[in-house]
């Protein structure tokens, strides 16, 4: 028993912690349909995290009967060392709770103005001061973090998922098709992505759904060369040759015997690609191109904090440093990836 | 050689002309149509009808399509908002735009491969996790933050620097006005080249030629330089040239943050004015830039790297 809580006592702390938020929050939880979401979307991760980590207790039990190591058991390990990845996980990990929380942590409504205060430096009633509608900087700094990560986090799935069918495709029935896939995303990569973003955001308007189809359109370049050349490595191993000759179709070789190899590049691109993502979609915002005030987001309250610089420098730092720290956690953590994955393939 | 060069202007064409038919159809997806956008909502169909002609609106789209590159190759596309040829209005914004980019790249090339030499040569030491840290900091950070930082240090704080605007050619006087925005610029890149220097430098560093050439008593100088550098160079290259991309996005949010008068900025204001001629002819001319300096680094190996073959 005592083993068991010395080894995972930072999956208890952090379950001990949701538990400890549900109940505290519990009060809060009906006031409006933000926060009933927010409730609910934070007791079903609690719950999934539960389950996950039960499922993990068990697995090791098993593991330590049968001495079993797979290569993600030394990745992991490998993973676990690293400290600044873990540092990189801990600032991932403390933005899905701001993500989460953020309508019970905020201490005033993100888009409620206020004419009597208007650009504070940080003081007790406003802890990041304000802007210049009186609006709350902690508050909407919070708030903004659901755009980041939310965009952040579904462009990429979209992008890796277009990216590895691309790729798969393409690698694995090469000549003619490999060469029009790869043509064809080589010229889409050839327009600067600014410049495609500028065109796509200019012809389709802005706001959030055309903000995600924009970036998750223009990164798909780096998956589609990674997995194809993972699928290029793998192809000609035996057993590859053998599930052929054995006329299993090509749907199920692809899935079955090849994705499974290149699912390590794909996540430690995923999540340098991330960060990526976040930089560009603050960049949009700042351009005017990305998610319209009031809504709020990093890059847009950069933005007006920019007008306002010689009158209050604090509405362009706090959301700076907020892109700057969640992309770095995304970086820490992929270049820990990348080092216990050992995946060459991506520099 | 002169084959593979042949064959990728060759490639830049169609490169080019792909470019072009993509952000001609995106731009006639488009939702509103010009004509609208021009004359405001209460427009008479009469008028809408006459700016159509007068566009060329209201012919297919292949045709418009060709219409619209036949003018822009024979001058005639004409912006709506400056009344003036599409082409002389980006030539007159190219410079600024290019000045401030290869100012960034020299800034950065000059900064970071020595700090990522000595990184290397010095691994682990106080400088090598320093350099490391900033570096990982600078890949993080947006490039308008660091704009915006240096803007209120140097220019609203200190008073030193001047925060916005272009002031002439970098040779003649504008110097001062290029600090700020090239060195936000550089930041990126700076930091990506400094990392790469150093894990190339590390991977050449433990091979038996640097031995061979300690073993022969080389001044430590010439070995890092001659032997190392020599070889570490290729995967610099490459990185700088993958990452003239972000220095082209770099380039748009940085002339925002300081009004730069460049390209980029052009394209920004084209958008929000509907400006759909001078939003097409920016946009392939950038294209065509960034084409053509790729295919710059790419010959550059070649002079750097003799085994890569060209067939």
């Amino acid at each position: 028993m005592k083993n068991i809580i010395k080894k995972n006592y930072l999956h208890i702390i952090i379950l001990t912690l949701n538990v400890f938020f549900l109940f505290i929050f519990v009060k809060k939880a009906l006031l409006n349909t933000d926060t009933k979401i927010s409730y609910l979307s934070f007791v079903l991760f609690t719950v999934l995290y539960s389950i996950v980590f039960r499922k993990k207790m068990l697995m090791e039990k098993i593991r330590e009967q049968e001495q079993i190591k797979s290569k993600w058991d030394m990745a992991l390990k490998k993973l676990k060392k690293n400290k600044n990845s873990m540092l990189g996980l801990g600032i991932i990990t403390l933005m899905i709770y701001i993500v989460m929380l953020a309508p019970f942590l905020a201490t005033y409504n993100p888009v409620e103005i206020d004419w009597s205060s208007i650009s504070q430096g940080p003081s007790k009633a406003h802890w990041f001061g304000t802007d210049e509608f009186g609006r709350d900087l902690f508050s909407r700094t919070l708030y903004g973090s659901r755009v980041a990560m939310g965009v952040g986090v579904l462009a990429v799935m979209i992008n890796s998922l277009i990216g590895t069918i691309l790729g798969l495709t393409a690698g694995y029935y090469g000549g003619k098709v490999d060469n029009i896939i790869m043509r064809i995303v080589e010229i889409w990569n050839s327009i600067p992505f600014i410049l495609l973003a500028i065109v796509l955001m200019s012809t389709f308007g802005t706001g959030l759904i055309n903000l995600i189809i924009v970036v998750s359109l223009t990164g798909i370049m780096g998956f589609v060369r990674v997995v194809r050349s993972s699928v290029l490595l793998v192809k000609e191993m035996d057993y590859v040759s053998a599930a052929r000759v054995m006329a299993i179709p090509d749907l199920h070789i692809i899935t079955k015997h090849i994705l499974p190899n290149c699912i390590g590049p794909i996540i430690v691109l995923s999540t340098l690609r991330i960060g990526d993502i976040i930089l560009t979609v603050a960049g949009l915002s700042f351009l005017g191109l990305g998610i319209q005030p009031p809504t709020s987001s990093w890059g847009q309250m950069l933005s007006s904090g920019q007008q306002y610089l010689s009158v209050n420098v604090w509405m362009s730092v706090i959301p700076g440093i907020c892109i700057l720290l969640t992309v770095f956690g995304f970086n820490l953590f992929g270049d820990g990836l990348r080092d216990a994955l050992d995946s060459k393939l991506i520099d | 050689m002169v084959n593979y060069i042949m064959r990728r202007l060759l490639m830049l064409v169609v490169i080019l002309f792909s470019a072009s038919l993509i952000i001609f159809l995106i731009m006639k997806a488009a939702p509103g149509d010009t004509a609208t956008v021009l004359l405001g909502e209460n427009a008479t169909k009469q008028a809408i009808a006459e700016v159509n002609a007068k566009y060329g609106l209201d012919k297919p789209i292949h045709i418009q399509y060709i219409k619209m590159i036949t003018n822009f190759f024979t001058g005639e596309l004409k912006s709506i908002y400056y009344k003036d040829n599409v082409i002389k209005i980006v030539i007159q914004r190219l410079p600024a735009t290019l000045e401030l980019g290869f100012f960034a790249i020299i800034l950065a090339v000059l900064v970071s491969v020595p700090v990522g030499i000595i990184s290397a040569v010095k691994r682990n030491s106080i400088f090598d996790y320093l350099a490391m840290s900033t570096a990982l900091l600078g890949i993080s950070i947006p490039v308008f933050f660091t704009g915006i930082i240096l803007m209120y240090i140097f220019s609203v704080k200190l008073g030193i620097l001047p925060a916005s605007g272009y002031g002439g050619h970098i040779w003649t006087g504008g110097f001062k006005n290029f600090i700020l925005p090239g060195v936000s610029l550089s930041f990126v890149l700076m930091s990506s080249t400094t990392r790469l220097t150093r894990s190339a430098m590390l991977d050449v560093i433990n091979q038996d030629y640097m031995r061979t050439a300690k073993a022969k008593g080389l001044a430590k100088m010439k070995i890092i330089i001659v032997h190392g550098l020599k070889n570490a160079m290729i995967p610099i290259v490459t990185n700088i040239g993958n990452q003239v991309a972000t220095i082209f996005s770099g380039a748009v949010l940085t002339e925002t943050v300081f009004s730069w008068p460049g390209v980029g900025r052009l394209a920004i204001d084209a958008v929000f004015r509907r400006d759909e001629p001078l939003v097409f002819g920016a946009v392939i001319m950038l294209a065509g830039v960034y084409v053509i300096v790729n295919l710059f680094v790419d010959i550059l190996y070649a002079f750097i790297d003799p085994q890569i073959s060209y067939e």
